[in-house]
Formats: structure tokens, C-alpha cells, sequence
């Protein structure tokens, strides 16, 4: 008897799953699918989403079905995509040249010049935001948030040690992290006066903007050299690894890219973070609130000071993809995504600036934060250099250059390791 | 078999054994053995995937054994399986020993002990990564109070101090994989111990050999077949170990806690480089080989037996 | 002489008492302490997340955190999308491994030895290499995004390990001679599959059962490659997403997230347990 009731049990569990399963069906109505990357804190992000599909449906009658991609996976969802396997209608993401030529003919984003003219973009967003969403000089995105790097410190502390003048020069910045830098009887660091910011896993990003203070990046703008391995460019490495080293500003767990330097700042053991991103603020306000109002930002100090390019940049292309089942629908999508008041929306809830000069001009970019940021977008080169391979170059996390970066903050000889970097850099050039 | 069976019957009967198997076979082809054929296949080509794809004979392995971090990588995960084999098969005897005497609680401390096993790998390098991360550490905390250390151990921090793959970072990742796999050979070797015949020890017990003698003269021979497959088993799912290593620290930091997986997984993924990830896996199928033909020669063995 | 032989007894019987419970305890203390770290993290105020040196237990507990994971993540249908996956590739999973596991240990026939030898090959797989070819596979029969791919690719995993299981379990659950005698009796080799071999297996059944489930509930990887829908979205997924890139910023939430992604497997499995123990010993080799 008990067996048959196991065997009922059994059946009526097979059954019901081959219902479910196969209950799971694509959308009927007309959709549009939208992945979009994780900034700041999530639950604003997911409400504002929420609100823009909302009026998207109300005004079109077209579902808008957004994912939130975690920076982790995203790598790796596109780099699938490109090569066949599934793929949004519409993509907010990254490394937009790299992508294009691996995705051929068949994959990858649709050009876009339409929508553009449409959109007046020529003169709508910022120049660098523009260059970032073009190849061969047309649109195959557009952009919407902007992401600079910028220097954050704590005023408590810049206070308590009687700090008044923020640095500009690397020379200033070394004087002023000293003055910062506590340390106990046996000599270790207390307190690190300076550190970089550690972005999707490595310190690749913190050191272009380290070579970009220097006028210097890490291959030319149209990838036909590696820069990293001459003088300048090792000039600039060595000067992060003297931080560590030479001036004992930087404690060398800070240098090791599996501590969280944001949370070592906002704790307390970093007084300058060098690099740190927009959605910084967002993040003090959820795991640290006491802190409010004393953690402020300026602009990074390259070598010389005064107009010098001292960081850099980054703006979200956002494209439609060839492989779209409705073009038309998901440019209607993009041009409601592009609206200000929806931008001006998602800005407020990512915590980020954006790359529409209208609106940046609204009044929520006043505050201390968003204006230190609005001035380095003046002084910043672009963080992703449009050509096919940088993809391989600033691969995260680890990737060839953060390797090298990374041995060198532990201590190894910079020259060698950048000129290593430079030849591999070479050799995946000489591949193209 | 039977003389006068009927041929239809005889021949339903001859096909059930095929048929039995039929539905486990065709699942692993389709979803493990053609897919790791495809993937080491694809260690002899470029561009793997895309319309630019091209054979390229052993480049992509001469590529790979050229990198200084391969073998790195290779002393990392040898040592990783025998060091997380050792300790977590010693723990796990000692806490078998234990939880096999008949005092109370024992019931309450076993399902104690299987929670590390039954955390999810996320879940778990989650919560290590804050019980090692420097600052907030309670583990610095009371060492720190106790006077043992004079500075917060940088325990995913530091890569300086190292011989070969022996650093701090990666016997930091060791205490991670030895919670979560200790449970399992406690749970095998208990299971073994209570399936022997107690009058076994009684015999011994009469002969006058003491506790010790008998567990080293009793015990241990007794459970060794279970033992020895149980090691082997978790050897190879060792070697093969990706979940803490990347999860914890990507591998890093420096590569120190990187295992063969981890870096299968980012020249597929982050280099793009299928290739090499191919050939790496080519490598590794190679290593783990000859531990798993002894396997299966002890399988064969006893399989015949009926 | 009597009574100072019986103290010493006494005393050594307390010390061993002690020795024994000593080492459970700490041994209890390995185990349990990040669970005991995540329950305390997860309920401090915000305020104390970062302080140095850390919190152990804050003098007021704030269930702040619980209440923005709710609101940050669907956290009950994760939970409901693995549980199902779970338990259905637990059910599939046996099912097949049953047949393939009982056809070897039991029969013997041509290419039993190569049917052997593959299910072992498969474990020797690092599970990262079959993943990219098999997902464009899948990709191809539209089975990304959906229940029926991720439990498709967790129930051919759990096949192999546990036929392996299953094999062992179904020689030495019972003798020969039982089946024998059945045969004789004018049994089917399907008969004797049903109503014998698998209720005399089924302590080893319960105990691979077990094994499976885990499998599929732990896994990560795999479904965060095969899906990328939130509605089909795994628990392990939703957690991993949680962290940024260290979780440290958000610690609160994410120490709250990993208690409630562990107690619903916890729960079952204490329930479960204890014929895990007893399926493992019926199994374990004897000869």
C-alpha cells in the first residue's frame, strides 16, 4: 500500500513538473529586453527602472523587460553574446569596439546614425561621452551615464590633522598623504595617508588615470604602439609603487587588490582614495552614515597641477543590438530611455553624472560631490580607448596590464614590468 | 539462462541491462562527455567560436606552458588536493572517532558538523572573506587581544612571504576548503566505522589489546576500502577545485590562490582565449588520469563479482 | 581498595568525559563560527558595519538589513526557482541513476566495463570546461532561460556520481542469493528491479537523494552562464549578485542574504540527515 502511495506521489511530482516547465513561455505583446549593469544602490535603481518601463508601456504599449547584470557576469554575457549566444534587444554595456568586431557581421550593435540625428547628438553630450559610442565616426551607441574618477577624502581627518589646502601636484599630494599617515611603535601603517581604488578586481583603472596625470596612457589612441613600457609611462608606476614604498604612505595591504579600499576609506584607514567613483557617495550613505558631509571630492592631482588631464573616463555606450527581434521597437525604447527627465530619473537613482549637457545643468548636480565631478570630466582622457583589442588589454579582473600593476604595488622592478607589459601588448597587437 | 523460456521473453530479458543504462548514458554524452570533447578540441584552434576560426595545431599549448603563471598555478593545485586531503581526512577521522562513541549529544553535533558541507560556496566565501579581510577580522581581533600578533595578519592580503605555493593567502583558503570538506570524510568514515562488527572489538578486547592498538589494528584496516575511495574521490574533485578559489579571491592575489580551474575559466572568459582554456584542461584531463585508472582498475576488479 | 579503585575510575572516566566533550567543543566552534559572525553581522546597526576593531555582538540588534534585502532582491521567488530546480533534478536524477546504477552493479554484459569506465571519466571533468560548448548547445534548442536547461545540465551532473553511488549500494544491500531465488520463481529481471532491489536499497537511495539535492542547490556557475532572467534566476545567483565587487560596503545585507540563502537547506537537511548516516553505512563496502 505504501508503495503505491509513493508511486502516486511520484507521478503527480512528474506531471506537475513537465506542466510547469512548459507553462514558461516568451511574451506574447510586443517587448523589448533591456540589460543594464548594477550601480550604486540596487533598490533605487530597480525603482527607477520600474517607473521608466512603467510610462514605457503606458505611452508605447510596448513591455520593456529590464535585467540587472551584476559587473561579474556581465564580462562574460557579452562576450556570448557576441558569438551567438543569447543576447538582449538593447544593451547598456562596455568595451563597445572590442565587442563589435568580435561579434562580425551576424552579432553585435546596429549602426545608429538614424537615432542620433534624431536625438541632436552632435551637440548633446560631451565630447569624450561621444567618442566612446562611435566607430569609424558613426553612432553605434549612444551614451547616457558618465563615470569619472575622481580623489575623495575625509574632512574629519584633513581636519584633525590641521590640513587646509588640498594638493594638486604629485609632489603636494605625497607632502599631504605624510601628514595624514599614522603609524604605530613597530613602524607599520595605521593609517594609509593615500591609496588607489580598486575597480572590477585589479588596480588596471587607478593606473591609467595614474598615467594619464603623467600625459601619458597605456597604448595611443589608435593602438598601433604600446606607451606603457617608456619612460613616462614607468615614471608614473614608479610613483604608485613609491607611495608604498619609497614614502610609506600606503599601507601594502591596500597595494594587494583583494582588500576593499573603498571600505578601508570609509572606515576610516585610507584618508585619500585616489581614483574613487561616482557611486561612492551612495555607498557611504548605506553602510556608513555617520559620515555624512565628510567625504569630499576633487580633482586628482597629475604631476604638474594647474589644467593638467589628471583621470579618467568612462560613459556607458548604450546600443541596439543587430540580433534585435523588433528594431523598431527597441529604437522607440531608446529614444524614450534618452529623454532628460528619464535620464535626469536614472542619474538620480545610480548616483552618477551623465553625459547629456542638458541634463547636467539641472539643480541635483549642484551639490559638493556632483560638481567635483562635473569639473574632472574637464581633465579626464577616455578609461576605454575605442579600438577592437582593448578588450583583451583591460580585461577584468587580472587581465595582462592589471597583472603587471598589481606586481608592481607588491614591489617588483617597474621597469621590467612594464616593459613586459608593453611586449605583450605588442604581440596581441601584431595578432590583429 | 532457463531452457525452456520463451525467445521474446528471453530477449526482453537479455535487453534490460541496455535498457536501464540507455537514459544515464545518452545524459552524460550530451551534456558532459561531447562538451568537454568540443572544449579540448577547441585547444587546437584560434578565434574558437567566432567565423575567424582557425587550426592551429599545439600553439595554443606551447602558448600556455610558456606562461610563468601555468606553473604557478600547476604547484598551486597539487598542493592544494593534498594539503586539503590531509587535514580535512584527519579532522574528519578524529571527529568520526568522537561522534562514533555512544555518549548524548552525538546525534545534535553530527548535524552540527555537516553544516559546513551543506553551505553553498557562495554563501560560505562570502562570509570567510569577512572573517579574513584585515581590518574586520575577529579572527585578528582576538589575536590581537590575546598579544599573539602585534599587527592584523593580512590573511588574503600579503603574498610576499611564500615558498613555492606555500603563502599566506592560500593556507587562508586552505581553513576555508578544509571546514567545508572535512564534514565529508567524517561522514564516510564514520558511516565505514559503524558497519564494522563489534565483535571484532570484542575478540580484542579479550586478547587484552587497549583502545589505541585496536583502533590501528582494527579499525583503520577495516575502513580502508571506504577510506581510500573516498580520498581518491575527493583528490580528483580537488584537483579540479574552482568555487573557493575564485570566489574567494579570483586567485589572486598574485596567483597565489589560483587553481588549474580558476585559470581555465579566465582565459575562456576574460581573455576570450577558448584555446588556451582547451589546452589547459588537456593538461590537467593528463594529471588526473593515471590516480583515476588505478580507480577504475579497483572498480573492475570487484565488478565482476556477483 | 574497593572504593579507591572505584575513584579512580571515577576520575578517569570524567577526564575522558572531558577530553571528549573538549574536542567537540572545539571543534562545534570551527564549524559553526561564521554562522554564528553572519547572524551577529546581519543584525548590526548600520553605523557599527565598519568599526575598528569589529563588533562581536551589538548591544542592539537592528533587522534593518533584512528588510532592504526584501526590497532589493525577489527573494522568495529565488527561493521558490531553486527549490523547485532542487527538486526536481533530485527526482530525475535518481530515477536514471537508479537504472544505470543498478545495471552495473547487478548484470553482466558487453560494454558493461566501457558504460563503467565513462561514468567515471565524467568525474574527472572540472566542471567549468564542458560549460561554454554545452550552453550554446542549449542556446540552440532555446533552453537558456528556463527551468528545463538548468535542470537538465544539474540532473546528467548528479547522473554520474550517483549511479556511482547507487552501484555500490545495490551489491552490498542485499546478498545474491535473493535475487537468485526470485528468478527462480519465474521473476522478470524488471520485477525484481522494482520489488526487491529498490526497497532493500533504499537507505542508499535517501543517501544519494541527498547528495543531489546539494548538487544542484549549490551550484553557481553553471546557472549564472545558462540563465540570465531574474525570473529564473537561483538563489546562489541572487546572493552572488548581492556583493559588488567585495561585499564589504554592504555587509550587513549581504551577511543577511547568505543566512537566509542557507536556512531552507539547512532545514531540510537536518530532517534528512540522519538517513544520510544510515544510508552511508549500509553502503559503505563491506568486502
Amino acid at each position: 500500500m505504501r508503495n503505491k502511495v509513493i508511486a502516486a506521489m511520484l507521478i503527480v511530482l512528474l506531471a506537475g513538473s513537465v506542466v510547469f516547465a512548459a507553462g514558461t513561455k516568451e511574451p506574447q505583446a510586443k517587448s523589448v529586453s533591456f540589460w543594464m549593469q548594477a550601480y550604486g544602490d540596487r533598490a533605487e535603481q530597480m525603482v527607477a527602472m520600474d517607473t521608466i518601463a512603467r510610462n514605457f508601456k503606458a505611452e508605447t504599449g510596448i513591455t520593456l523587460n529590464y535585467e540587472i547584470i551584476d559587473w561579474s557576469n556581465a564580462m562574460n554575457k557579452y562576450s556570448l553574446a557576441m558569438r551567438g549566444g543569447e543576447s538582449p534587444d538593447v544593451a547598456e554595456w562596455f568595451f563597445l569596439t572590442s565587442f563589435a568586431q568580435m561579434g562580425g557581421d551576424a552579432y553585435g550593435p546596429l549602426q545608429i546614425n538614424d537615432v542620433a540625428e534624431e536625438l541632436g547628438a552632435d551637440s548633446l553630450y560631451y565630447d569624450a561621452a561621444k567618442l566612446e559610442c562611435m566607430i569609424g565616426g558613426d553612432y553605434y551607441a549612444l551614451p547616457w551615464r558618465m563615470d569619472v574618477r575622481i580623489m575623495a577624502y575625509r574632512k574629519d581627518m584633513f581636519d584633525a590633522a590641521g590640513i587646509t589646502k588640498v594638493p594638486e601636484t604629485w609632489d603636494e599630494l605625497v607632502q599631504t598623504a605624510k601628514r595624514l599617515t599614522t603609524t604605530d611603535a613597530n613602524g607599520n601603517i595605521q593609517v594609509s595617508g593615500a591609496a588607489y581604488y580598486i575597480t572590477r578586481g585589479d588596480f588596471f583603472q587607478s593606473s591609467m588615470a595614474t598615467m594619464a596625470q603623467n600625459g601619458t596612457s597605456v597604448i595611443d589612441l589608435n593602438g598601433t604602439k604600446a606607451l606603457i613600457g617608456e619612460p613616462k609611462a614607468i615614471e608614473a608606476l614608479q610613483f604608485m609603487q613609491d607611495l608604498v614604498l619609497k614614502h610609506k604612505v600606503m599601507n601594502p595591504s591596500h597595494a594587494s587588490a583583494t582588500v576593499d579600499t573603498m571600505q578601508e576609506f570609509l572606515s576610516g584607514r585610507i584618508a585619500i582614495l585616489l581614483g574613487a567613483n561616482p557611486d561612492a557617495i551612495k555607498m557611504q550613505q548605506a553602510s556608513a552614515p555617520q559620515l555624512d558631509g565628510k567625504v569630499i571630492g576633487a580633482r586628482l592631482p597629475s604631476k604638474q597641477g594647474g589644467t593638467s588631464v589628471s583621470s579618467i573616463m568612462y560613459a556607458a555606450p548604450v546600443s541596439i543590438m543587430k540580433t534585435a527581434r523588433d528594431v523598431d521597437a527597441a529604437k522607440t525604447f531608446l529614444k524614450f530611455f534618452m529623454r532628460d527627465e528619464n535620464q535626469l530619473l536614472i542619474s538620480k537613482a545610480t548616483g552618477l553624472i551623465n553625459a547629456n549637457k542638458r541634463v547636467m545643468a539641472n539643480e541635483y548636480f549642484e551639490s559638493q560631490w556632483f560638481q567635483a565631478l562635473a569639473d574632472q570630466a574637464n581633465f579626464a582622457l577616455n578609461g576605454d580607448i575605442p579600438v577592437p583589442f582593448w578588450s583583451r588589454i583591460s580585461a577584468f579582473p587580472q587581465g595582462p596590464v592589471a597583472n603587471a600593476v598589481n606586481q608592481i604595488l607588491a614591489g617588483s622592478n617597474v621597469k621590467q614590468q612594464a616593459e613586459q607589459a608593453a611586449r605583450e601588448i605588442e604581440r596581441i597587437i601584431a595578432e590583429q | 539462462m532457463k531452457k525452456n523460456e520463451p525467445s521474446l521473453q528471453k530477449l526482453q530479458n537479455d535487453s534490460v541491462p541496455y535498457v536501464m543504462l540507455v537514459p544515464g548514458i545518452i545524459g552524460i554524452f550530451f551534456v558532459n562527455i561531447i562538451p568537454s570533447l568540443q572544449a579540448l578540441v577547441m585547444g587546437f584552434h584560434s578565434d574558437s567560436f567566432t567565423a575567424r576560426q582557425t587550426f592551429v595545431g599545439f600553439q595554443k599549448f606551447t602558448r600556455v606552458l610558456a606562461l610563468q603563471e601555468f606553473w604557478q598555478v600547476l604547484g598551486n593545485t597539487f598542493f592544494w588536493s593534498f594539503a586539503t586531503l590531509v587535514f580535512a581526512t584527519v579532522l574528519g577521522i578524529i571527529a568520526a572517532i568522537l561522534l562514533n562513541r555512544p555518549y548524548p549529544l552525538k546525534g545534535f553535533f553530527r548535524t552540527v558538523f555537516l553544516i559546513p558541507w551543506v553551505t553553498p560556496p557562495v554563501v560560505a566565501a562570502m562570509v570567510w572573506k569577512t572573517l579574513f579581510n584585515e581590518t574586520l577580522s575577529p579572527i585578528n581581533d582576538v589575536l590581537l587581544r590575546l598579544g599573539m600578533i602585534d599587527n592584523p595578519i593580512g590573511f588574503l592580503a600579503n603574498p610576499s612571504w611564500r615558498i613555492g605555493p606555500l603563502s599566506v593567502p592560500m593556507l587562508s583558503l586552505l581553513l576555508v576548503n578544509i571546514w567545508n570538506v572535512f564534514p565529508f570524510m567524517m561522514i564516510m568514515v564514520l558511516a565505514a566505522m559503524q558497519s564494522v562488527d563489534a565483535s571484532y572489538y570484542e575478540a580484542a578486547t579479550i586478547d587484552g589489546a587497549g583502545r589505541i592498538r585496536q583502533f590501528f589494528f582494527i579499525t583503520i584496516p577495516l575502513i580502508m576500502p571506504v577510506l581510500s575511495i573516498s580520498l581518491l574521490l575527493q583528490g580528483i574533485w580537488q584537483f579540479n577545485s574552482f568555487n573557493f578559489n575564485y570566489l574567494v579571491a579570483y586567485g589572486g592575489p598574485l596567483n597565489t590562490t589560483k587553481t588549474m580551474a580558476v585559470m581555465i575559466y579566465q582565459k575562456a572568459f576574460a581573455e576570450f582565449d577558448y584555446g588556451q582554456a582547451g589546452a589547459i584542461s588537456a593538461v590537467m584531463l593528463s594529471c588526473v588520469v593515471i590516480p583515476a585508472v588505478f580507480y577504475i582498475r579497483e572498480q573492475l576488479k570487484t565488478i565482476d563479482k556477483r | 581498595m574497593k572504593s579507591y579503585a572505584k575513584r579512580v575510575r571515577f576520575i578517569a572516566r570524567t577526564v575522558h568525559y572531558g577530553i571528549h566533550y573538549l574536542l567537540l567543543a572545539i571543534i562545534f566552534v570551527f564549524a559553526i563560527f561564521p554562522y554564528f559572525w553572519m547572524l551577529m553581522t546581519s543584525l548590526k546597526p548600520r553605523e557599527l558595519l565598519l568599526a575598528i576593531p569589529p563588533v562581536w555582538i551589538p548591544k542592539q540588534f537592528d533587522l534593518v538589513h533584512y528588510l532592504d534585502v526584501f526590497q532589493r532582491m525577489p527573494f522568495l521567488l529565488y527561493l521558490k526557482n531553486s527549490l523547485y530546480v532542487a527538486t526536481v533534478t533530485t527526482f530525475f536524477c535518481i530515477l536514471i541513476a537508479c537504472l544505470s546504477g543498478y545495471s552495473l552493479s547487478r548484470y553482466s554484459f558487453k560494454g558493461k566495463k566501457l558504460s563503467y569506465g565513462l561514468f567515471i571519466a565524467t568525474q574527472l571533468v572540472p566542471g567549468v570546461l564542458p560549460l561554454v560548448p554545452f550552453y550554446f548547445t542549449l542556446h540552440a534548442l532555446r533552453l537558456t532561460n528556463s527551468y528545463t536547461g538548468i535542470i537538465l545540465s544539474y540532473t546528467t551532473w548528479g547522473i554520474a556520481f550517483c549511479t556511482m553511488m547507487l552501484q555500490g549500494y545495490f551489491k552490498t544491500a542485499y546478498s545474491v542469493e535473493i535475487e537468485e531465488s526470485a528468478t527462480i520463481d519465474g521473476c522478470t529481471r524488471w520485477g525484481i528491479f522494482f520489488r526487491i532491489a529498490l526497497p532493500l536499497a533504499r537507505p542508499g537511495i535517501v543517501a544519494t537523494a541527498i547528495f543531489s539535492f546539494l548538487l544542484a542547490w549549490n551550484d553557481y556557475i553553471w546557472a549564472s552562464i545558462i540563465n540570465t532572467s531574474g525570473q529564473y534566476r537561483l538563489l546562489s545567483n541572487g546572493v552572488q549578485d548581492f556583493q559588488s565587487q567585495f561585499g564589504n560596503l554592504y555587509m550587513g545585507r549581504t551577511m543577511a542574504t547568505g543566512l537566509l540563502a542557507t536556512i531552507p537547506a539547512l532545514i531540510l537537511f537536518s530532517f534528512a540527515q540522519k538517513h544520510l548516516v544510515s544510508g552511508l553505512s549500509q553502503g559503505a563496502v563491506k568486502g
